[in-house]
Parts: structure tokens; C-alpha cells; sequence
């Protein structure tokens, strides 16, 4: 799922990151306790009526959306065979409801935004010893480089069948790893480079 | 000035620098030599990146071993892949990054990156996804994601690599116009012609130092020998 910040002036995009974290995080509670088909099919409708209202590039997030629509049909076609079709139908319907309402909210709001907000709620884990910007940082670089790893993923998947590669694409993973791992050590040096270990 | 003082450096016991001494006082200066001879790990210890095993290095009297946080506030770096060096999902937030790690206020913040992004011509680019740049503009991120930070000196890895003749032309004039000291990494010779020193590292050591057509000379001289 498209997960990064889209610009766009709507009344979603000037909420504040708090409020907008508070909100996902209450309304995944309600769409993981609310048991009626009915009610949950209400917040799916309510929360994909939101996109519009955000002015997000529709066609784009309906793409982005199909590998998460595969799951989540995956998901509910074992539902359907193990529990019956309430059950698969209510699978179906949190899960769609919970990618579309997180990632409204990472769509709508800045990273450095989300940052600050995880910063500030993370302070009481200083007096345990962990550093507050840091686990942010954590946070904010895995958001970042989603589409980089998958951009790299796609190249070395190209490259796979460039040379006629036998085996299942997952064998793409190994080289995968090996990237990320040299990456993470070019970025740490990137990331002192520019002081962070001064920021408070 | 930065201050190198006898300085040597191994990575798990394999030499890569040997009892390097060095001044550098120049406006321009290039460290040239093949791949390997050490010359990315000096220009690492020249922000504090890496920390020598012996000898020391100094920044305006800032030690880099001892006061690495500040060596890294008077020292920019600019890293030869610009993937590995944006942090930050927007060109914005990526401008910013650095200026919350000086823990400026929000307005001043604010402040600066509008005038960068003005000053560049990339208002309008402000909230772009970093990752969906282009090569050159990304190239073109990293270095004013150092400048806002208004170092005094600039390390340049490879500045040149893989960018096509026009972002050639736009980052190497944009270098020629910097006010701070740049201290260039390079194999590019006709970038650093008109550079006031240049210094060639072959195997760990200093081989030649002085005007840049004179070691360009010797590092050929050096190569055609098999050296």
C-alpha cells in the first residue's frame, strides 16, 4: 500500500499529527472490537469517504491497494472454508478498513509531524534509558525506504530474469538483504554526518 | 585549518593509513589515489566519522576524538550515493533534518529552508518525494541539505559520479561558488584543475602533495609504473 506523505492543502492534511495518531488508534480498536457486518461495513464506507475529502489521487491508491485486496481475499477465502461467510466478511472488512485508516493518516501527514508526536510520547522511555528521537528515528527511516527496498526488490527481480533465473522470485530476497544491509551502515555514517547524536 | 597529526589507521589489523601529517589551510583541496589507498577513510576523519587508531586530527582546535559532535557541526559531508544520504521522505523534511539535529527553533528552521529552497529554484519541489527525484536532483538535495547547516568546510565523496554533463555542469558550478573550505575526493582530474593543492594517497601514505597538475602527474607516472 502507498504509504508516504502526498502534499495536498485538504482539511485532513491540517489536522495535527496528534490528533490524527489518536484517531487511527482508536478506530482500529473500535474495528477490531465491533462485532455487527453492518456497523463495519458503515466504517469502511466512512473511512474510504475520507480519501476524497483529502483530495488523494484516487486511482493511484485503488493501484496501490490490489496486493492488499489479494491478502486480504486470501485471508477471507480460508475464513469462508474454516468459519463460514460472516466470519470471512468481517476478515475482509477490518482488514480493508485498518490499511485504509493508517494509511490515511501517513498520507496526510508529514513523517518530520509524525516524528515529533512519536518523540514526545516516547519521553517516559528515557528514564529506562532509551532514547526517544532515536527509537522516532527507527520509526521514521522504515517509512522512508518502504518504496526504496521495493524499488531494489524490482531491480534485482529484473536482473533475475535478465539472466533467466531459475527458482522462485523469492530467491530475489538474499541480494535483497545483502543491500540492506550495506545501506544501513552508508546511511548510519549519512545520518552522524548530519549531528544527529546532538539533536535533544 | 584543519590538523593532521601522525596519523595511522588499520581495519582489523590491515593498514590503511600509515603516520599521515597534513595542514590544511587551502580554499580547494583534492585528495586523489586509487581505489583502496585510503584516501575515503582520511576524508572520513576529517568529520569525525572515523576516529584513527593513532594520531589526531583537529578542526579550528575542535579534536575530532574528543569533541566528534562539534567536528561534525564545522564539517560537512557530502557522501557519493545521495540514496544513502536522504533521510527524510520530502524535500523539505530532508532540508530540515539536519537544522532539528542543531535543535534550532521551529521558525528559524522554517526560515532557512524557505530560503534555500528559494535560492535553488526548488519551491516548487518542496514537497516532493525524495526517492522519486531525479539522479542529479537528488545529488543536488544532499548538498544543500549540508550547506543549510552552514559548515565551514564541505567533504565531497566522489562528487561527480554518475551525473550526466547539464548536473556535471549545475553541482560543479554550484561547488566553484561555495564560500567554505572543500576538501573534494575524486578521480575526475579535470574538476580539480583549477584547485589550489592536491594530495595523492597511495598505499596508506602521503606520495605527493603540492599543485594539482604536478600530482596528477605523478599518480600517472605511479599507474604506468604498476604501482
Amino acid at each position: 500500500m502507498l504509504a508516504l506523505y502526498i502534499h495536498r492543502g485538504s482539511p485532513i492534511h491540517r489536522l495535527g499529527a496528534g490528533s490524527k495518531i489518536l484517531v487511527s488508534i482508536a478506530g482500529s480498536f473500535a474495528i477490531v472490537l465491533v462485532k455487527p457486518l453492518w456497523l463495519l461495513a458503515g466504517i469502511l464506507l466512512a473511512v474510504a469517504s475520507l480519501y476524497p475529502v483529502a483530495r488523494l489521487p484516487l486511482r493511484a491508491i485503488a493501484r496501490a491497494l490490489k496486493p492488499v485486496l489479494l491478502v486480504t481475499a486470501a485471508l477471507s477465502a480460508l475464513q469462508l472454508a474454516l468459519a463460514g461467510p460472516a466470519e470471512a466478511a468481517s476478515t475482509a472488512l477490518r482488514i480493508l478498513s485498518l490499511v485504509l485508516l493508517t494509511s490515511l493518516v501517513t498520507l496526510t501527514t508529514r513523517l518530520s509531524d509524525m516524528l515529533d508526536v512519536l518523540t514526545r510520547a516516547a519521553r517516559p522511555l528515557a528514564a529506562l534509558g532509551l532514547s526517544p528521537p532515536k527509537l522516532a528515528l527507527a520509526v521514521g527511516l522504515a517509512i522512508r525506504f518502504i518504496p526504496t527496498l521495493l524499488q531494489d526488490l524490482q531491480e534485482i527481480q529484473q536482473a533475475r530474469l535478465a539472466r533467466r533465473a531459475r527458482g522462485p522470485s523469492l530467491f530475489g530476497i538474499g541480494p535483497l538483504m545483502v543491500k540492506i544491509l550495506r545501506m544501513t551502515d552508508a546511511l548510519g555514517d549519512a545520518i552522524a554526518a548530519r549531528g544527529f547524536d546532538n539533536r535533544k | 585549518m584543519i590538523e593532521i597529526s601522525g596519523v595511522s589507521h588499520d581495519f582489523d589489523g590491515r593498514p590503511v593509513l600509515r603516520d599521515i601529517s597534513l595542514n590544511l589551510v587551502e580554499r580547494r583541496i583534492a585528495i586523489i589515489g586509487a581505489n583502496g589507498s585510503g584516501k575515503t577513510t582520511l576524508a572520513r576523519m576529517l568529520n569525525g566519522l572515523v576516529v584513527p587508531r593513532r594520531g589526531e586530527v583537529l578542526v579550528d582546535g575542535v579534536s575530532a576524538r574528543k569533541n566528534g559532535s562539534e567536528v561534525r557541526r564545522l564539517v560537512g559531508y557530502v557522501f557519493q550515493n545521495p540514496e544513502h544520504q536522504i533521510v527524510m521522505p520530502t524535500v523539505e523534511e530532508d532540508l530540515a533534518f539536519g537544522l532539528h539535529n542543531m535543535n534550532l527553533p521551529k521558525a528559524e528552521i522554517t526560515a532557512r529552508v524557505d530560503a534555500m529552497l528559494a535560492a535553488h529554484g526548488l519551491a516548487a519541489r518542496r514537497d516532493s518525494a525524495a526517492h522519486l527525484l531525479s539522479g542529479g536532483e537528488q545529488k543536488l538535495l544532499t548538498l544543500l541539505s549540508v550547506l543549510i547547516m552552514e559548515p565551514r568546510y564541505i567533504v565531497f565523496d566522489e562528487p561527480m559520479n554518475s551525473l550526466d554533463l547539464a548536473t556535471r555542469r549545475r553541482f560543479s558550478g554550484l561547488m566553484d561558488g561555495l564560500a567554505q573550505t572543500i576538501i573534494t575526493i575524486t578521480h575526475d582530474f579535470d574538476l580539480i584543475a583549477g584547485y589550489d593543492r592536491a594530495i595523492l594517497i597511495h598505499a596508506g601514505r602521503v606520495e605527493a602533495d603540492g599543485a594539482p597538475g604536478d600530482v596528477v602527474r605523478r599518480y600517472i607516472a605511479l599507474v604506468d609504473a604498476g604501482g
